[in-house]
């Protein structure tokens, strides 16, 4: 297993490494200059003179070719120096450090959703397989997957706070907060699972230890619970996996609307205003993260699946 | 049964009777907790770094305060400076300060923290308005205890007009705006702040003035418009500010609510870019378009009424009986048709105009907060006489100004909707097309001709920097806006816009201000619920 994570965690090295090319060349090449964006904001107007940019740019260090200003990026990203916020003239580490809380919040209580409502969905429609609840279950993913987030959470909003006067509206202010946004990054994500949990198993019933288990006596739950889930769980584990990353990052909108003050609201902030250093650490954390989850899910599969050999090949059986 | 009700939510209105402005009855309850729902928290937009930065200007709640205030018709008010009065030399203004008034941490208040502030902390790149820009730190002198001089490098006789804006509030001298305590003089006292969440601040009892009628005010920020008018109609604030414009009729038709507006303070523009190379440097195409315009249609559909139709580069009332002097423009389609035509437009198999093999097409530019709908308006009305236009959004500041600078203005129209936050009347038209200004719309700086919108626009900007009177100034700036709208056909007004502030039916705002950056809280009042 030690091997095999460190096998693993040397490929994660290059593909890091490429994604921070990536992202410092697209950062790089956005329109608008930060320079430009930098002195205007430092003398307090909404033009700049040429020589204000000229400065700023020194200043910077955005004056220096491409290849050396990456190389001193990189190699602050590697030392834990993340830079200075062009905009707010702070660590962007502190800028990330005082939001990061907000969203891991977010996306901790979207995963354990995602979990407690798409696992047993998907388990009973495979169950009730054809049967009205499987019907029923089915209609229910199909909305939970097609709703726009933008127009549950006004609809959650409006119902759940105006209407019923049970939660805040947003902000975080407490758990009670946290539950309309958790609802709406999960939402989709945990209508995909239950469909494609339910699709595994009832693949899996058909497999022969299935059959056994059930000819030994077996009740149905326990012979799913027991037997099928965890074979079935590969595609579900792989989803997961994927849309981590997703929810760290692509939770803008929810942020925005939900007035939560995490990770996707401030890369909106710097987006907007050309701040590249914080644009490139967010970009590249969510990144890291990504592939954080995916070397969790890769050694997930051999957990699930002593089949699937961790040296990477499937011994066929 | 959510969904359900969901669906039901969606549909469902409100139905009550129409209570807009009303005032409420019953004594103020002067322990009252106002909880206010803000727009998103933008302290670190400035680049200062400043925590308490929005204390004295985003919010405005003025735990520091100016030496004069701007009151709600555009006048002058005194704050910390009991009067003020120019000086024999012309170019002197003296400011003769307020005795008694003490710093929220009981340090008395004096000439040192003025020139502290203005002459001392803003060559340090502190954030100050840039107005005042040609002020260093000779120019302000302390002559005694309680009398400051402003001497600028150059005469500007609009000074203390410029010094309204809270961004030039009185610090303690020797401190910063972004160090704790944040003890200004104001009329309220900071309590608290988490950062894009919530910030606090109570009564400051022992104010030199008029004090606040309420013990605390609970600013809670949400970025969304639409998510600060559910937290009003949820009860979880009592009052919501910059609320969308079509938020007005479901608040209004609600008997818990009401809706108050402010006299117009914002006015929607549409600069047009004249460079050498645009098809809008042909006077007949800027003419058509103005007249092309519908300006009662944009008020209607864009600011769902909440608007007067543009007449003005600035709000009307800072031009007082000048204002009649600026004629108002009315939608002209013959007049606009014939101007094209007479130029040589001729209209083509698609509707659009060419002349010479040239289409007439031009690009419309919205910066992000100008709504989609009044772009597509633009494009509508223009439609009618023959003329294309292809909208260019902007995703954020840095890319339109991106296309404002460096000679990239590949634009013919620039939509904006700037604010008059200053006293002086002159203001945005110098501001935005002076040839001195730093912030001139020339669209491709470039090498700018040293007068370019002309020698009779400059001569009215020097009237204005010299007018010794108001009513001068206030001519002064009524000629500039007659030449860039009425004769040159520069800038189209399309609407004097309103704000709109949301509040509980117990709750009245009493004074509401076209310019939110100068809105004051002390008449800020609140009923107990019930009453």
């Amino acid at each position: 297993m030690a091997r095999y994570l460190a096998r693993r965690l040397l490929v994660a090295v290059p593909t890091l490494l490429a994604l921070s090319f990536l992202i410092f060349l697209l950062v790089s090449n956005a329109p608008g200059d930060p320079a430009e964006e930098y002195a205007r904001k430092r003398s307090g107007s909404q033009e700049a003179t040429a020589q204000d940019i000229q400065r700023a740019k020194v200043e910077l260090g955005l004056d220096r070719p491409f290849v050396v200003q990456y190389g001193t990026w990189l190699k602050g990203m590697v030392t834990g120096d993340l830079g200075e916020s062009f905009a707010k003239r702070r660590p962007v580490y502190d800028e990330l450090r005082d939001r990061l809380p907000a969203t891991l919040e977010l996306t901790f209580a979207s995963l354990l959703l995602i979990v407690v409502v798409g696992l047993p969905l998907g388990v009973l429609a495979a169950m009730f397989h054809r049967h009205w609840l499987d019907q029923s279950f089915r209609i229910a993913a199909l909305l939970g997957a097609s709703i726009p987030g933008f127009f549950l959470a006004y609809m959650l909003i409006i119902q759940l706070a105006t209407e019923w006067k049970l939660l805040p509206v947003a902000g975080r202010q407490g758990i009670d907060s946290l539950i309309m946004p958790a609802i709406v990054v999960a939402i989709t994500p945990a209508a995909v699972i239950s469909r494609l949990l339910r699709a595994s198993l009832l693949e899996v019933f058909t497999e022969d230890y299935m059959r056994t288990a059930r000819s030994k006596g077996l009740g149905s739950l326990r012979t799913v619970l027991g037997h099928g889930l965890r074979n079935a769980s590969i595609p579900v584990v792989t989803y997961v996996g994927t849309v981590l990353g997703a929810l760290l990052e692509g939770v803008v909108i929810t942020e925005f609307i939900f007035a939560w003050p995490g990770l996707g609201l401030l890369t909106l902030e710097a987006i907007s205003q050309r701040d590249y250093p914080v644009i490139q650490a967010a970009v590249l954390l969510a990144g890291a993260i990504y592939l954080v989850g995916n070397l969790v899910v890769d050694v997930l599969y051999g957990v699930l699946d002593p089949r699937i050999r961790l040296e990477g090949s499937v011994e066929h059986v | 049964m959510l969904l359900l009700g969901l669906l039901a939510a969606a549909c469902g209105g409100s139905d009550s009777a129409d209570n807009a402005g009303g005032q409420t009855s019953g004594q103020p309850d002067l322990n009252a907790e106002v909880r206010v729902a803000a727009n998103e928290d933008q302290w670190t937009e400035g680049g200062t770094g400043a925590k308490s930065y929005h204390f004295m200007y985003v919010y405005n709640v003025q735990v520091y305060e100016p030496l004069i205030y701007l009151a709600s018709d555009y006048t002058l008010k005194p704050g910390l400076a009991e009067r003020w009065e120019l000086q024999p030399d012309g170019k002197t203004w003296r400011f003769f300060l307020r005795k008694g008034v003490k710093f929220h941490d009981g340090t008395p208040f004096s000439a040192d923290d003025v020139v502290w502030t203005w002459g001392v902390r803003q060559p340090e790149g502190r954030t100050l308005t840039t107005v005042l820009n040609t002020l260093g730190p000779d120019s302000v002198k302390k002559i005694d205890e309680f009398t400051v001089d402003f001497t600028p490098a150059q005469t500007n006789l609009r000074l203390p007009e410029q010094i309204v804006h809270p961004e030039g509030a009185i610090v303690k001298n020797g401190t910063h705006n972004d160090t704790p305590p944040y003890a200004g003089t104001g009329p309220w006292k900071y309590e608290s702040y988490t950062p894009k969440q919530t910030a606090s601040f109570v009564r400051n009892d022992d104010y030199w003035g008029e004090k606040p009628q309420v013990r605390k005010m609970s600013i809670r920020f949400y970025p969304d418009p639409q998510t600060r008018l559910e937290a009003l109609k949820s009860g979880q604030a009592d009052l919501a500010i910059d609320l969308p414009a079509d938020a007005t009729k479901s608040l209004s038709n609600d008997p818990n609510f009401k809706v108050v507006k402010s006299k117009a303070g914002r006015n929607h523009l549409l600069y047009v870019n004249k460079l050498d190379g645009r098809i809008t440097q042909d006077p007949a195409v800027r003419e058509a378009v103005t007249y092309a315009i519908d300006r009662q249609a944009y008020v209607d559909v864009v600011l769902d009424g909440n608007a007067a139709p543009g007449r003005y580069m600035a709000p009307g009332s800072v031009l007082g009986a000048a204002a009649s002097t600026v004629t108002p423009i009315n939608r002209d389609l013959a007049r606009s048709r014939k101007v094209l035509d007479d130029a040589g437009w001729r209209v083509g198999s698609d509707g659009i105009r060419a002349k010479d093999g040239k289409r007439l097409s031009l690009k419309l530019l919205g910066q992000q907060e100008v709504p989609e709908s009044a772009l597509l308006v633009i494009q509508s009305n223009l439609k009618d006489v023959g003329i294309d236009v292809e909208i260019k959004k902007t995703p954020d500041v840095a890319t339109r100004n991106s296309l404002y600078a460096q000679g990239k203005g590949d634009f013919d129209l620039d939509l904006e909707p700037p604010n008059q936050n200053d006293g002086n009347p002159a203001f945005l038209p110098v501001l935005r097309m002076a040839a001195r200004s730093a912030t001139n719309v020339q669209f491709a700086p470039g090498a700018p001709p040293a007068t370019p919108n002309g020698p009779a626009f400059e001569a009215e900007v020097i009237k204005s920097d010299t007018a010794k009177t108001l009513p001068e100034v206030q001519q002064a700036a009524a000629n500039m806006m007659k030449i860039l709208i009425n004769q040159d056909y520069l800038v189209v007004p399309l609407a004097d816009a309103f704000r709109i502030y949301g509040m509980s039916k117990n709750v009245n705002l009493g004074d509401p201000h076209p310019s939110f950056t100068n809105q004051t809280w002390f008449s800020l009042t609140m009923t107990p619920p019930g009453r």
